[in-house]
This record gives structure tokens, sequence and C-alpha cells, in this order.
């Protein structure tokens, strides 16, 4: 970060985009004392301060959201909200009952329907995130920063947040809203500042113009807006129809697993971008997971090219030419302390049959094509995996599968996270691939990634498909609507447009 | 945090060999030795050198399993190294009783004997799920226990001449034995980061959920690691006897806690997933050369203890702080 | 049908196995050991499980920040060493030298939990370093086993108050009103976060070094309480006393439900784990197992206890297939 300039102005909601790497975490940290500047001032209410650490700054009432969860599982949610702030009652003994007083009303400020007896490992990733935002809220904070606090959440937490967004407004409290979701930041912020490459490089001011996400996107990339080539066109269905001579890809048949998936049945053509939509936690990811080999115990058919396959682990999977992007790439995905190198050749070493010496002229080229492939920011293999950014690590698990050509992509949420930048080349990778035949089945939270890229979309909706979207029905609207399995009803949708409001 | 830009000769590790620390560790063997000259003449001559590191070779031996273990991940650790070596002296030298023409008999037997305990770890750990640090410890238990109920607490038979060779004899004044734990070093390095069970080890290590989104099963592979290291810990009974040339009883003991200490000090993460054997064997010598000193000062158990706890302990805060730099 | 889904409740939770193995081994325990509902066996047998339940509570509690600490046993041997050394027969003598092993255990504790929470190295090969050297200090004080404890002292622990409450018994409810009382601080629940996530503790504020050397010390309170009963058990100071407790102390840790990832598991738990240890040391002890036989034993029951405590998540895992 070089020469960051922002102002936070009383009551206000701000918004702060850029690209991944472009500063705004660094930012984050910085303001909510985690970090010390080097240089230049910061000031809070006026008045230049100094921070030394996160507690510093909570002594100005200032409270910031993380991006990366931190709630202790085994704990309840009343006990992780005031967690570091339990009071106390006589002999110094924990207060419990204000405590969960406390927690039970920070929920309430966004509309928070969860237990707080419940243990945070029980509950979901949305639910997680509104217990973080929640537990910054308990600190009655007057300045509030919250980092990347949707990506976790559905149109309704969306919405019950942006609710609660206005009424702390109307309580003066000033808030910094960090995200990726442009059109987002275009609906809740008053005004906006952009970062590239560490800097300050330009601002907006909803009040005097039109909230449209469009505008923001050449402030991150410095670059024109490019007028978005709908992916979709009558040339690749006809090209998929031609294909289905062949049969399909891939097909599942009133699978079911216990409590998380009800007779599912569907097809996936060769060749096309099947996308699963709905709210989070529907079920998708056990959808993919059981295709990868993962998830055991199911009962129902699944038939690869055609053949009733007995998907036992993962190695069965792989070798019948599925490939999984899995959601969480820290967790899931990768190595972190390995070299990309060592990364981009893991599944290609681990289904090699034999164990013959590794020539490591051939291994060196095939991580080399890789990292071209993927576009790698430094294109060096021996980088190691933790020092690059969360997009460029984003690349690396989409890389290591393409040494493998697989048959079927599977995507569990691949942009979770990741800048604007690095989104358009993954999405360019994968319609690649599926002009080449892949067939991909891409499960996104983001209803716009679905819009954009898929050729058609099936709605989860409690472990059942409720609905199957065409290519040409494809919009926010009807994506939305579907997801809540509402009937499409005009007095409805006015409802939701409501809150959709432009 | 910086990354280095030097070629390097290995293709899926993370650091080579463990760069400072094993220097580090040299250094300290070099001191130690020069330590050793000065209160014992006679320390740094080629003939007790060679000792030392003779005595190495079964505390390395050890070690490797040991390693492996550790770098497999999962919180790694295996316990029942020195009973499971005790045993396999035990075993051993009942089926030798000093005839060579029972070596192959004995040293499958240990062998065999060592694999089926590990895989009993294992087993326990990957698909019962016990912690290893207490599924071993508990093993630990039943093999001293199945030593004492096997030999009626009096081991029985000796090591035959070809083994005693091979434990206590020398070519060209170099110990038979520390030959074969050359070709152990290189054989192991070799197949760490150059074959494609290595890697796929230090990929399970490293994140085992990855390891298995890319095809392998973790539960049967850890497994087998813990199969080989208790086969690797029944062959070092097997040496050790060449050694000794008639058995007792508990003779792993010590090997225990040294060869964790050891795969520490090489450079190995106990968390798993990198790490070299290399650094572990360096380590063993270490170790080895520092018992010897206090051997040489004549110090009493007691003050024995003491030392060698202390400087594990110094060693073990040291490197942490090294890594957490 | 409410009574159908309650029993359902009770039987997966995960503490049932260690309740229903409690309950065996008392039924086993009561064959194999004569007169063991009589007043005078249990109280023999909770002069043995007394301490061994307290070593419990101190694993249990380091086990809770994400440690273990295996210089437990040795840490009390050199306590019965150096109080056997020090002990004369004057009540100032008495009490100065409790007071001195109380310390001592105190200390011994928190010389790992400062080195744990400073550094951070690996506790489980620390601590087996710093066993090695209390090992060799008590070696160094007493070669062999003796010292000198008045009968002021033992005879107290095996006497009984008012009439049905033996010593052993009473300085378990000591233990356990520490334990409650342990319960409605605010650091023991930094305890928990610590174990269970250090980073998320870290964000919210919390000491991580302090809170993980509080848990050393509170583990040190146990583990003095359970020197002082060891001395007034055997009324000699020896190097090797305290041998047995490492692995017992650690098996009843996790059979009462502790995870070695840390945050989780509750001091009901580690009590039971603690009578379960004892029981089954009373059974082996008891069966007339010949000596040979008894380590094996001890080893093959542990496991399969642990192996019948994970009984529940094996059958969820299992029925998935």
């Amino acid at each position: 970060m070089s020469n960051a300039n922002f102002t936070l102005r009383a009551g206000e909601v701000c918004g702060l985009v850029g690209a991944n790497g472009s500063g705004k975490t660094t930012f984050a940290r910085i303001v909510s004392g985690l970090l010390m500047p080097d240089g230049g001032e910061l000031r809070l209410y006026d008045q230049p301060v100094n921070l030394r650490s996160h507690l510093d700054a909570e002594l100005y009432r200032l409270a910031m959201v993380h991006q990366n969860l931190s709630l202790v599982p085994e704990m309840t949610i009343w006990e992780n909200i005031v967690l570091g702030r339990e009071q106390t009652g006589p002999f110094a003994f924990l207060d419990n009952r204000a405590a969960i007083i406390q927690a039970e009303g920070a929920l309430d400020i966004i509309s928070a329907k969860i237990p707080v007896r419940e243990r945070a490992k029980n509950i979901s990733p949305d639910e997680k995130q509104l217990v973080e935002i929640g537990k910054a809220l308990a600190k009655d904070p007057r300045i509030l920063i919250l980092d990347e606090p949707t990506a976790s959440l559905d149109f309704h937490q969306v919405e019950s947040l942006f609710r609660a967004i206005r009424r702390l407004k109307e309580k003066g409290v000033s808030i910094i809203f960090i995200s990726h979701r442009l059109w987002e930041v275009a609906k809740i912020c008053d005004r906006l500042v952009a970062f590239r490459n560490g800097e300050t490089v330009g601002e907006l001011d909803f009040t005097s113009q039109p909230r449209d996400a469009k505008l923001i996107i050449p402030l991150i990339t410095g670059q024109e807006v490019r007028e978005k080539i709908k992916k979709r066109s009558n040339v690749r269905e006809l090209e998929i129809t031609n294909q289905a001579a062949r049969g399909p890809a891939l097909e599942m048949r009133g699978v079911s697993l216990e409590g998380k998936l009800h007779q599912v049945s569907f097809t996936l053509r060769r060749g096309e971008i099947l996308g699963l939509g709905g709210l989070q936690g529907q079920g998708q990811e056990e959808i993919l997971m059981i295709l990868a080999g993962y998830l055991k115990g199911y009962t129902g058919e699944v038939l690869v090219k055609g053949r009733p396959l007995s998907l036992r682990n993962t190695r069965r999977a792989i070798r019948e030419g599925i490939a999984l992007i899995p959601g969480d790439r820290h967790k899931e995905g990768l190595f972190l302390e390995h070299t990309v190198l060592s990364n981009l050749l893991y599944p290609k070493i681990a289904m090699h049959q034999g164990s013959i010496l590794l020539p490591t002229a051939r291994y060196q080229q095939l991580a080399e094509e890789a990292v071209e492939a993927v576009s790698l920011i430094p294109p060096n293999p021996r980088l190691i995996v933790s020092q690059l950014s969360g997009g460029n690590q984003q690349k690396v698990v989409v890389g290591k599968w393409l040494a493998l050509s697989p048959d079927v992509l599977l995507l569990n949420d691949p942009t979770k996270g990741v800048d604007v930048g690095t989104r358009q080349n993954l999405y360019t990778i994968i319609s690649q691939l599926a002009e080449k035949g892949t067939s991909v089945v891409l499960y996104a939270s983001d209803n716009e990634e679905l819009i954009d890229n898929c050729d058609r979309v099936l709605i989860v909706f409690e472990r059942r498909i409720v609905k199957e979207i065409g290519a040409d029905d494809l919009n926010e609207e009807k994506l939305v609507v579907s997801s809540l399995n509402i009937e499409h009803s005009s007095e409805k949708s006015a409802g939701i447009h409501e809150g959709n409001g432009t | 945090m910086s990354n280095h830009a030097r070629p390097r000769p290995l293709l899926v590790t993370l650091r080579s060999l463990g760069g400072n620390q094993l220097a580090i560790a040299v250094a300290a063997i070099i001191a130690l030795f020069l330590f050793g000259e000065i209160i014992s003449p006679g320390f740094l001559s080629f003939g007790h050198l060679m000792s030392v590191l003779r005595l190495s070779v079964f505390l390395g031996i050890v070690a490797l399993g040991q390693c492996l273990v550790v770098m497999a991940g999962g919180e790694g650790i295996d316990l029942s190294v020195g009973s499971v070596l005790s045993l396999g002296v035990c075993v051993s030298s009942s089926l030798l009783l000093g005839k060579d023409s029972n070596i192959p008999a004995a040293l499958l037997a240990s062998l065999g004997a060592g694999f089926a305990i590990g895989m009993v770890n294992g087993a326990g750990i990957s698909y019962v799920g016990i912690p290893p640090l207490i599924m071993t410890l508990a093993m630990a238990s039943v093999v001293e226990g199945l030593s004492l109920i096997y030999t009626g607490g009096y081991p029985k038979g000796s090591a035959p001449p070809l083994l005693e060779a091979l434990g206590s004899g020398r070519i060209l004044d170099i110990p038979n034995i520390l030959v074969l734990w050359v070709v152990i070093i290189i054989a192991a390095t070799i197949i760490l980061f150059r074959k494609r069970w290595g890697a796929v080890l230090f990929g399970v290590g490293a994140n085992s959920l990855t390891a298995e989104l890319s095809g392998i099963n973790v539960k049967r592979f850890r497994m087998f690691v813990y199969g080989i290291s208790g086969a690797i810990s029944g062959l070092a009974g097997f040496f050790v006897l060449g050694y000794t040339g008639t058995p007792y009883l508990n003779l792993g003991a010590p090997y225990l806690m040294t060869s964790i200490a050891a795969v520490a000090i090489g450079g190995n993460s106990l968390a798993g997933g990198s790490g070299s054997y290399v650094g572990a064997a360096i380590g063993c010598i270490l170790l080895t050369t520092l018992s010897s000193i206090l051997v040489a000062l004549k110090t009493t158990e007691s003050i024995r203890q003491i030392v060698y706890g202390s400087l594990v302990f110094l060693i073990v805060v040291a490197y942490t702080r090294r890594r957490q730099d | 049908m409410k009574n159908l889904r309650a029993l359902q409740g009770i039987l997966q939770d995960s503490s049932f196995p260690s309740f229903l193995m409690l309950v065996l081994l008392v039924f086993v325990n009561a064959i194999i050991q004569p007169g063991f509902f009589s007043f005078q066996v249990f109280r023999m047998n909770f002069m043995t499980f007394t301490p061994l339940i307290l070593v419990s509570l101190a694993q249990a509690t380091v086990i809770l920040v994400g440690a273990v600490d295996l210089s437990l046993g040795a840490g009390i041997s050199l306590v019965t060493v150096v109080m056997a050394s020090l002990m004369k027969d004057s009540v100032f003598s008495i009490i100065t030298v409790t007071l001195i092993g109380f310390c001592l255990a105190l200390f011994l504790s928190l010389f790992n939990g400062f080195f744990f929470g400073y550094f951070g190295p690996p506790s489980l090969i620390m601590t087996f370093a710093t066993s090695t050297i209390w090992f060799g200090i008590s070696l160094l004080i007493m070669p062999t086993p003796g010292g000198y404890i008045p009968a002021a002292y033992y005879g107290i622990y095996s006497k009984t108050v008012a009439g049905f409450l033996p010593v052993p018994v009473i300085v378990l409810f000591v233990a356990v009103g520490f334990c409650l009382l342990l319960g409605r601080l605010k650091a023991f629940r930094h305890l928990y976060a610590v174990g269970g996530s250090e980073r998320a503790a870290r964000a919210s504020g919390i000491n991580v070094t302090a809170t993980k050397i509080f848990g050393f010390l509170v583990s040190g309170v146990f583990v003095a309480l359970a020197a002082l009963c060891v001395v007034g058990q055997t009324a000699t100071g020896d190097a090797r006393s305290g041998q047995g407790f490492t692995l017992n102390s650690v098996a009843a840790a996790v059979i009462g439900g502790f995870a070695f990832s840390g945050g989780k598991g509750n001091y009901a738990g580690a009590i039971i784990g603690g009578i379960i240890l004892g029981l089954l040391t009373n059974i082996i002890y008891f069966a007339n197992i010949t000596s040979f036989y008894q380590e094996f034993m001890k080893g093959v029951i542990i496991i399969v206890a642990l192996l019948f405590g994970a009984l529940p998540r094996l059958r969820r895992e299992l029925s998935r297939r």
C-alpha cells in the first residue's frame, strides 16, 4: 500500500472496492489496529491516533467483521459473541445470563434467527457469517468495517443485513463496506472508494450518480468496460444438441443421501455448462461431492457416459474423468507450504499407475504448460503457494486438473473471494474447456455468474431439484424466485422487487 | 518470508533438505566432538568417530520409521517404536539361535511382527479414529507385554556370526552397518523425493483432504505408513541384536524419545508434509554424539538424564523459535 | 414417544459409552474384588483412585489448551522425593514441607506452561524432555526409593472423617469444588477458546499466551493435590512412583471425551475417565493375571476402551456405506 487516502463521514456507508491484492484488506487491518502503517496519518473522529493493537481500536468503538470466519467451533454462539468481553458479576464469576441477552440482541439487529445456545460448529456457513456480524455489532461500535460480509449469504440474508445497515446509519454509525460484489456496493453504499495497487484511484458518489455497478469496474481495472459477451449463443446450443447423439456425459437417477439429498435426478449433456443454483446449503455441494467420489453411502444410480457406476472413492471418479474444484481452497484444494509445481502435479502423480521414477523434465514441462494455461501471475512454478494472492491460488487449484484432461469438471463455488480479473480468467478457461467438449457442473452462490456462464441452471431447494431454467429464461429474478421456491405471482414478485429496488 | 530462487534439484518438496537448521546441527556435532576431544583425548580419533557413527545407525533406522509417520501428517507419531524394537530383538534371537542359516527366518519374523503391529496401530488410528499419540502409547504397553510373554522373562538365543559381523564388524575400518545405513539414507531420499510414493506422502501430510480429492485413499495410505514404521523398528531390533550379540529385555527403550527428537531436529515439522530423512539422520548423529560425551564424562545415570533432557528441551524450544521467525 | 426420543438422545450422546463402560467396569470389579461394596474396600480403592483422578484432571486441562503433558508422572515422583527427603516429625515441618511440595508441583507445571506459551514448541516432545529432567533430578536426590514421611502425615490419608467420608474422597470433593469454581471464571472459558481456535481467540482480544500458561497452572494445582495424595499413600520418595500416571492420565482424558486438538471436553468426563482407568487397574490386579501379562492386558484394555468410546461415531460412519 503506498498512497491510500480514505475518508469516512459520520453516518454514511462508504464502499471500498478493488482487485485482489489492491490493498483493501491491508487498509482494513490498519484501520482496525491489526497492522501498523509505515507512514501517513490515521485519524479517528478527527483526532490523529496511533493504534497498537485491535484492542486499541475497540477503545475508539471501532469494530471489524473479518473476512475469515473466526468462531470457536465447540463453543456456543452466545459464548462466541461475547468472547473476550465477557461480563462478570460478583466474585469475578461469569454472568452468562447477561451474555445470552446481549447475544440475542446483537443477532436481532440483523434479524438473524439463530438459536444462541447452539454450538458454532452446527450452524451453516451463512449463519456463521451472521454470527460474526453479530459479534461486531455486540460491541456497539460507532465505526463498523465489514470485510466481504456477504460472501456466504443468500439473497434474503443480504437484505436483512442491508436493512440493519440502514438502521445503524440512522443511529449514527459509520460503515465501511468492502466487497467484490459490485452490485451490492452500488445498492447500499452512499459513496465508494476504489483502490488499485495500494493506491486510491477514484471515488464515486451515489448521491450524484446512478447506482450502476458497471460504473465501478473501470475504476478497479483501469480499463474501459467491456460489453459482456453472452457466452451462451445459439451456436452453443446447436453444438450441444449435436453432441447429444453421443449420450449424456453424466446422469443422476434418484440419488438420495440421508438428510442431505432426496431423489435427485438430472442429466449432464456433453459440452454443456450446467449450473446448480439456489440458496446455500440446499444440497448442491453434496451433489458435487458424490460425483467426485468423496461422499459415499448414497442410494440411487450415477451413470457416467451411460454406464452405471459406483463411485466408491475419489480415485474411481478421477479415473472416469471427473475432476472437482473444491469450495474452500485452503482446506480442500491446496498444499499451502508446497510449491506451485508440487501442487499442480499432485493429481497426475497421485493417479499414476506404478511407482516408476518421475522424469523431472517431463513434469517440469507439464507444470509450465499448466501455469501458462491458467495465466498464473507470476508464472513461476517454484513459488510457494501461500505467497500467491487468493485469485492466483485459485488458478493453481483449477490448473492442477488440466494435466489430466478431465471429461467432467465439477466446480464448487470457485470464485468466492476472488477478484474480478481472476474471475473472468477462470471463466474463460472453463468456457474454452466446454468448447473442447468438457462437460461442466457449476455451483455458484453468485447468481450473476450462473447467468453469465451456464447453459442451463438447476435450482436446488431443501435437498431436491425443484426447477430447471433454460438459457432463454435465465435472469436474476427467475433465479431468486426459484431459489426461494415461491410460485411466481405478481404480488410476490412485487414484494421482491421492492427489496431489489433500483 | 523469502522464497529462494536457487534451482532446486528435487522435484516435489518444499525446502531442500532443511537448509539452515541442518547447518547448525552439523556445526553442533563438530563442536561436540571438539569438546569431547578436550575432556577425553582420543575422542576425535577415527576409531571413536566410527564407533559413534555405528551407534547412530540403530537410532537412525528407528528414526526412519518415525520420520515417515510424522511426515504423513494427522499429528502422526509412533510411540511404540522402542517396544517393537525390543520385540524384534527377542523374536530374532529366539529364531536365530546363533545359526547363520536361520537369518532369513529371523529377518522375516522381525519384519513381519513389526509390520503387523504397525498395521494394528494404523488401523486404530485411521479407521477407528484413535489419536496416534494414545494408540501407539497403548500399543507400546501391549508390545512390551508381548515381549515378556514371548520370552517368559528370559530372552533366549544369540546372534549368529554373520549378523554379528554386520552389527559389529568393519570393512576397511568402516563399520559394516554404517555402510548399510548410507545405502538406506540414499534409498530413502530417492523414494521420498523422486518416486511417486514419496510425493504422495508429502501431499497426504500437507493436506489430507486435498490428497483425498486428488484420488488418494488417505486412510489406507496412512495405515500402511504405520505398518512400515513398525516393520522398520522390527528390523532395527534385528540389527541391534547383531551389535549386542545376546538379547536383553527392553533394549528399545532409549530409542523412543531420541527418535522423536532426531526427527524434530532434522527439520521435520511435527505436523507433517515437509522435511527430510537426511535431517533426521543428522539429528541421530547429534544425539548419539551427545550421549557419547556424557558417557565419557563418566556421569551417573541421573546426570545423564538431566543433561540429555535439558539439551533436547533447549533444542526443541530453540528450533520452534527459529521457525516462527 | 417423547420418552423414546429422549432415550435415543441419551444413547447417542458422545459421553454415553464412557458411562456405560463405567457401569460395566464397576460390575466386573465387584465380581472380582472381594468385598467391593464394603466400606473398607471402598476406602482403599479411593486411596488409589484419587491420585489417578486428579492427574487425569490435570492432563485434561492441558489437553484443553491443545497440548499434552507427558511429564506429569515424573513431576509427581520428584515431589515425593523432595518431600520424603525434607519432612521431619514436627508439625511445623509437616506443614512447611507440604507447602513446599505443593509449590514445587505448581512450579514444574508452570515451567512447562511458560515455555509452551511463549515459545510454542510441540508439547509432546517438550514435556517428554522435561519428564526426563525431572526423572534425572529425582534420581539424583534419591537414587533408591526411601526417605521419611511421618505417620502423622500418611495417617491422615487413611483416616475417615465423620465415620463415612474417607479423606481421599474429601480431597476429591475439594477438587470437584475447585472445578466448579473454575467453570465460572472468565479465564477458564478462554481455555476452551484458545484450544478450540487460537485464531478466533486472538481475534477476540484474548491473551493466548497468558491463557495457555493459566491452563498449565490449573493443571499444576491438580498435580500438586495428586502428589500430596501419593505421598500420603506410599509414605516414600520414589523416582519411579509416577511412571504409571502418564499413560493412564492421557487415556483417561481421551476416554473422558477430550480431543487432542483442544477446546473440547468437560471435567465430569475426565473424572469418569479417571475412575474407569482406576477400575481397570484394579481388575487387572485382582484378576490374578501374572505380572507378565499385566502390561499387555493394560494396553489391550485401553485400546478396547478407546474403541468402545469411538463406537457411536463409527456406527454413524458405517451406516453411510
